[in-house]
């Protein structure tokens, strides 16, 4: 048994551990590349390639992984909270999926040309619609577990329109392109990427954080919270409001990473007591070092073509699965 | 606190569960809520603390309804133990504990001196200070229970609702517990309390509510409520009645002939 450690130190290490991968991160890339010269040519406003590289491919890509990684953490803790079940993750409500189709629309639409930031606002938009749908289930009284069929419908049926776009495609090329987008990547993402998600997620991560007590009341079952003055309703509302921004944008920035959501906050728990308000903060922060070292990997394991992201998460967290699972079986829950 | 229950009616599909319930609950007091298996004692329970919205009728928290007191603010003044009550992740005994002082927390403020005192008093009356730094999981069920009923208890609301506290407990805590929550209300807080046990209703509680097919079938002084007519007309069972030192019991003898559905 993992013994619960204070939580100001596990926040300080895996604060240190972000600020440090994230330095690796803006440090390691494809081609060497001097990292003082970029700096200062960057600082001092000059037009340099170094320059150039730093602030439209390096630094980027390195806040992308920042705030991808924990939206995911942070998101999955919430889903699982909510649900009370660690096998969770942030995809369960089906806005992951709706994000997904919203970008493969504008893909196939050829809207992707358009303008740089057509792809992510059709995942953007997406993810929105699914909110729509599932704010209206709540707001019908839906319970929790009327909320993740609503989800599992809609990843289901976003999914099949995905698959749908993909058989219709006259082009192969444009399926070959678009199953890569899918696999999720942090590959040339500029700063105006990052500037497009920012705001969403910093409301989403808002809402989802401040939910921290009504998740711990709600450990203790529905009544129990609601007779500790939490609305149920409300919670859920903003669970899943800030799901869906957070992880809405997330996906149409980078297209689908899967496992971290799932297996950071698992990790992490122990180290927190079990608590699940504890537990969203610090597993924002593992999720982000998670994604960062993965991001770093496909950058230092030299393969060509060169290796996704969601590949790199799903291999290292399929096998966590597992063993959660095969630890779950065996504790008899 | 005076919460009253006027017409309280609860419907699920076709049947009727509470069938126009009309109670009034005070502080200082102990009061039973009894009745057979599927008379509404849960349910009334739930409508009483403000989890369920009934179908007619209405509850009020000194003459006020949920919705003008505000969740938050009735959090303060009114505890509820769930029969089901459990805790889903493995959380140690006195952070769950301590999830009862959360209707008492500023916004963004930490834990105080008077939730610290609460917790510990809480742990101290239901005798599980000893399980302090256990895990949740590793407790039996009747640990589990007393537990759960210190983190009801940390509130230390002016109110509080319990529901079958006892029905887990080995006789020795079933005793404790029935002495705790006298306690509690000798203290000046108002306690309801679902029960099964019919001998500790009687002997511990002010008052008995009896509950039978959604009605109050009657209520009063536990010697009136548990009269041979209404025991059998509820339960269908006979009871023997003694005394000890002055203290009725009753003991739960008899089946009456089948039971009409």
């Amino acid at each position: 048994m993992i013994r619960e450690v204070s939580y100001g130190g596990l926040i300080a290490v895996l604060v240190l551990l972000v600020a440090g991968l994230s330095a690796a991160s803006v440090a390691i890339g494809y081609a060497p590349f001097d990292l003082q010269a970029g700096f200062a040519d960057l600082l001092a406003g000059r037009d340099t390639l170094s320059a150039l590289i730093l602030a439209e491919l390096r630094l980027p890509r390195a806040a992308m992984g920042v705030m991808t990684g924990f939206t995911l953490g942070l998101a999955g803790a919430a889903m699982q909270g909510l649900l009370r079940n660690p096998l969770a993750e942030p995809g369960v409500i089906g806005v992951s999926g709706a994000a997904a189709f919203g970008a493969v629309l504008v893909f196939y639409s050829g809207l992707a040309g358009a303008f740089t930031l057509a792809l992510p606002m059709g995942g953007i938009t997406g993810a929105l619609l699914a909110t729509i749908l599932l704010y209206a289930m709540v707001g019908r009284g839906a319970g929790t577990t009327t909320l993740i069929l609503a989800g599992v419908a809609i990843s289901a049926f976003t999914g099949a329109l995905t698959a749908l776009a993909l058989n219709l495609s006259p082009n192969p090329y444009a399926v070959v392109e678009i199953t890569f987008w899918l696999m999720g990547s942090l590959t040339d993402r500029s700063m105006d990427h990052v500037l497009l998600a920012l705001p969403l997620m910093a409301v989403g991560w808002a809402l989802l954080l401040s939910s921290a007590r009504a998740l711990d009341g709600l450990s203790l079952g529905d009544d129990t919270a609601a007779s500790l003055g939490f609305d149920l309703k409300r919670l859920r509302l903003k669970l899943v409001g800030g799901t869906a921004l957070s992880v809405g944008a997330a996906v149409a920035v980078t297209g689908a990473i899967g496992f971290v959501g799932l297996v950071v906050p698992h990790v992490l728990r122990p180290f927190v007591g079990h608590r699940p308000g504890r537990l969203l903060f610090a597993s924002g922060l593992g999720g982000a070092v998670l994604l960062l070292m993965a991001d770093i990997a496909v950058r230092l394991i030299a393969i060509q073509p060169e290796l996704k992201l969601g590949v790199v998460t799903a291999v290292v967290g399929a096998p966590f699965l597992f063993s959660l699972i095969w630890r779950l079986r065996r504790e008899g829950a | 606190m005076r919460l009253s229950a006027e017409n309280l009616t609860c419907r699920a599909g076709d049947a009727t569960i509470l069938a126009g319930v009309d109670l009034a609950f005070g502080t200082g007091e102990m009061v039973g809520l009894i009745g057979p298996n599927g008379a509404g004692k849960t349910t009334l329970l739930r409508h009483l603390a403000g989890l369920a919205v009934p179908a007619a009728g209405a509850v009020h928290y000194d003459g006020q309804t949920l919705k003008a007191v505000g969740r938050p603010a009735l959090a303060r003044r009114l505890a509820y133990l769930a029969q089901d009550a459990d805790a889903h992740w493995p959380i140690r005994v006195d952070q769950l504990v301590r999830l009862g002082r959360l209707p008492h927390r500023r916004p963004l403020g930490g834990e105080t001196a008077a939730d610290r005192a609460a917790v510990e008093r809480a742990l101290t009356a239901t005798e599980c200070l000893h399980l302090v730094t256990r895990r949740f999981d590793t407790l039996s069920g009747g640990e589990r229970l007393r537990v759960l009923l210190a983190r009801a208890l940390a509130v230390e609301a002016r109110m509080l609702l319990a529901d079958e506290p006892v029905a887990a407990l080995d006789p020795y805590h079933q005793l404790q517990t029935m002495e705790l929550l006298q306690g509690v209300a000798r203290d000046g807080a108002g306690v309801v309390v679902v029960l099964h046990d019919l001998t500790l209703a009687a002997r511990f509680c002010d008052r008995l509510v009896l509950l039978s097919g959604g009605r109050v079938l009657a209520a009063g002084a536990p010697a009136e409520v548990l009269s041979d007519g209404h025991l059998s007309e509820a339960y269908h069972i006979e009871a023997l009645r003694g005394g000890t030192g002055g203290e009725a019991h009753v003991i739960p003898w008899r089946r009456l002939s089948a039971k009409p559905e």
